[in-house]
């Protein structure tokens, strides 16, 4: 037996086996997702909230951001707040926007809007509601934003002039309301907010450049709402604005007459609304020394704010009419309290008031008294005169309470109301029932002396029948022919005052005029008896006339 | 604010609305006749109780009770209306021309003359019309009363307003013409 060796084969040594070129597609792939994630990342911008009172309008993934109609980013999700009152916004921003969201950027949504004589956002009804974006110009960033619930009325970068005015009530005026100064439009109203502690509301005004120059420190403002009618001692003024401030409201600003124009104001400034233009020029007083008048007549048509005239020049201005003045119970007069400026009299300064208190005082022991004067017999507003009266009561000052007192006379009207009734009970006075009755008497006797005359006309007729009888007998043919024609003259004359000559006819015609008249006055006195101030109002009941006939 | 514009114009329209006054005259039956040659008749003096002795038409509101109307007046004095329309109709009645008005002059010659007290003359708001006058008729020649009587007349009209009512005081005023004219015939 031989002994064979198993063979051995030496292992070999095969090369190591290479990737599959397969494998590149995946890693191609990968890197390719990993650069577009990449990519989507540097490409975007930084993610932002913006605060609204309501998500109307906007839509995740849809609703962008836009800046100048350029969009700058996208909605990406709309959520309540965790108080439920308000949404937030998530937008992602480009990465190109990164530098407009400062601190003072604004965004409000722009979505149709009607109101306030404008319309606005029409195009969105279409293209779907988007967020506005203003830049700011503040360094700090922000990534927290609350949204403006309106539009701002002018864009920030506008150059102009932002001031406040404050008045009693909003009346017409609201956002986007115009500001005329001298009826062109130079601004508007951007805001509007109701002040609780001052109770006053406060308007955000902007005027542009290069008008911001017009708003002075002695500018005022006044409301060319609508239709303006105003009555007041000097009668009625009626004042319209431009058909747009008419329609929408509006404010207008200008210098009242009398004053200057002063130095420019800065942002922030304050103002007060006042009614109407003539409002602004009403007497502003320097100094105020308060007067109370004691009136016995009715101060019906006198308003707070009427003037105090001295000579026709305005001096003061009716403050406050009411009882509440009076200090006894009994009292029946009415109080007037009134605001005298003696720095209208010329020669006195502000600081002066005690000293011309003084002079006042002195004024009334020399017959300085108040009177009430019919402004406009129209509209029958009225108002204090101030003057001296000659045969006036002395007086001296007297006060009232801590006020003092200015003696009163009776007004004008009731003076003349007083005279046309003296008037009249003369005319009502007059014997004219007597004077009648002796007329009537009187042509009476006229008409029996006209009888008698007529009897004796005829017997002086009978007379000269005979006469000329006798006349024409031979023994008297003689005498002179004068003689005859003189009675015949004489027969004439008597004749001329008998009662169917023209004399009596046009005395009766006279006497019947002068009775239609007196039923005239008659009537005009009845009137003016039952209704004395039926002369200047027209009667009473015209128009609400009885109407005979069955209804 | 349109509302407002709306109401200034409607208060400036309502400002301007009183209503114009107006003016009534009765009428006769048709006008006197051409011709003179009848009798001669003198209507005169007429007296009008206290209530009618001004412009305004009074209108009975009640039993008891009168307004006046301020807007609508009678034309002239009453008085000279009432004269006037008697006369005419009296005259046609008779047939005469020759009227004569108090106070006439003593040449005219007049043979009748009638004088009337006028005590109620106005009309209702139930569509009644009312003339209560006292007259007399007195013959100027023979120097006697014809006839002195008491007229209580009432007229009905139908529809509203002063046309009507005059119009209806007018055939008040014929109706009363003809009982003075059948006393003179």
């Amino acid at each position: 037996m031989s002994e064979s060796k198993p063979e051995v084969r030496e292992a070999s040594k095969l090369p190591a086996k290479r990737i599959s070129a397969a494998w590149i597609i995946p890693i191609v792939a990968v890197l390719l997702g990993l650069w577009l994630v990449a990519q989507h990342i540097s490409g975007q911008g930084p993610q932002i909230t913006i605060t609204f009172e309501t998500a109307e309008g906007l839509q995740a993934g849809k609703t962008v951001v836009k800046c100048r109609s350029v969009a700058v980013g996208k909605v990406e999700d709309v959520k309540l707040s965790s108080d439920l009152k308000s949404v937030i916004a998530t937008v992602r921003m480009n990465q190109s926007a990164v530098d407009l969201l400062r601190e003072d950027t604004r965004f409000w949504v722009v979505r149709p809007r009607v109101g306030g004589g404008s319309v606005s956002g029409i195009d969105t009804i279409f293209s779907g509601a988007f967020i506005q974006l203003e830049p700011g110009s503040e360094e700090r960033t922000l990534n927290e934003f609350t949204g403006l619930e309106d539009p701002p009325a002018t864009p920030q970068d506008v150059p102009g002039l932002r001031f406040i005015i404050k008045a009693k009530s909003a009346r017409s005026l609201g956002v986007g309301s115009p500001i005329f100064y001298n009826g062109y439009e130079v601004g508007q109203i951007e805001k509007s907010d109701f002040d609780q502690e001052s109770l006053l509301m406060e308007h955000h005004g902007f005027v542009r450049a290069p008008y911001n120059e017009l708003v002075t420190e002695n500018v005022r403002f006044w409301n060319s709402s609508g239709i303006n009618f105003d009555v007041d001692s000097k009668g009625f003024s009626f004042q319209a604005g431009s058909i747009e401030s008419i329609i929408s409201g509006g404010l207008a600003f200008g210098i009242p007459k009398d004053s200057s124009r002063g130095e420019p104001v800065s942002d922030g400034a304050v103002f007060e609304l006042f009614d109407s233009f003539s409002e602004i020029n009403k007497l502003t007083l320097q100094a105020n020394l308060p007067y109370l008048l004691m009136f016995d007549d009715s101060v019906r048509g006198l308003l707070v704010d009427a003037p105090v005239e001295f000579r026709g020049i305005q001096v003061g201005k009716v403050v406050d009419i009411s009882f509440e003045y009076l200090q006894e119970p009994e009292d029946r007069r009415v109080p007037v309290l009134i605001q005298i400026d003696p720095t209208r009299f010329g020669n006195f300064d502000v600081e002066n008031a005690e000293l011309a208190r003084h002079e006042i005082d002195k004024a009334i022991t020399q017959g300085l008294r108040a009177s009430l004067r019919t402004g406009s017999l129209i509209t029958g507003q009225l108002y204090v005169d101030l003057d001296f009266e000659e045969d006036a009561d002395p007086v001296t000052s007297s006060k009232v309470g801590e006020l003092s007192v200015i003696p009163t006379q009776g007004s004008s009207l009731s003076r003349i109301e007083d005279r046309v009734v003296q008037v009249l009970d003369k005319v009502r006075n007059l014997p004219v029932e007597k004077t009648l009755s002796t007329a009537t008497d009187a042509l009476a006797e006229i008409k029996q002396t006209a009888g008698a005359a007529t009897d004796v006309a005829n017997d002086l007729k009978k007379t000269s029948a005979a006469l000329e009888a006798l006349l024409t007998s031979p023994d008297v043919e003689s005498l002179p022919a004068e003689f005859r024609l003189t009675l015949k003259e004489a027969q004439k004359s008597i004749q001329g005052v008998g009662p169917d000559s023209t004399l009596f006819t046009d005395l009766a015609r006279t006497l019947e005029d002068l009775q239609a008249t007196l039923q005239s006055v008659k009537v005009l006195a009845d009137t003016i008896d039952n209704k004395p101030n039926s002369l200047i109002f027209g009667k009473e009941g015209a128009g609400k006339d009885p109407v005979p006939g069955r209804r | 604010m349109c509302r407002f514009i709306l109401f200034v114009f409607l208060f400036l329209l309502v400002a301007c609305s009183s209503s114009p006054q107006k003016a009534y005259i009765l009428t006769p039956d048709g006008p006197a006749p051409r011709g003179g040659g009848g009798v001669s008749i003198g209507i005169g003096p007429i007296r009008l109780a206290d209530y009618l002795m001004r412009p305004e038409i009074p209108v009975a509101t009640g039993v008891n009770q009168l307004e006046y109307a301020y807007d609508s007046l009678w034309a002239g004095s009453l008085e000279k209306q009432l004269t006037g329309t008697i006369a005419v109709n009296v005259g046609r009645r008779l047939k005469t021309g020759t009227l004569y008005h108090y106070p006439w002059s003593q040449t005219s010659n007049v043979r009748y003359q009638v004088s009337l007290d006028v005590r109620t003359f106005h009309t209702t708001t139930d569509g009644r019309a009312i003339l209560d006058t006292g007259w007399r008729v007195y013959d100027l020649q023979m120097k006697k009363i014809v006839s002195a009587r008491s007229s209580y007349l009432v007229e009905e009209f139908s529809g509203e307003g002063f046309s009507p009512a005059t119009s209806a005081q007018s055939r008040l005023v014929s109706r009363l013409s003809a009982e003075i004219a059948r006393t003179i015939r």
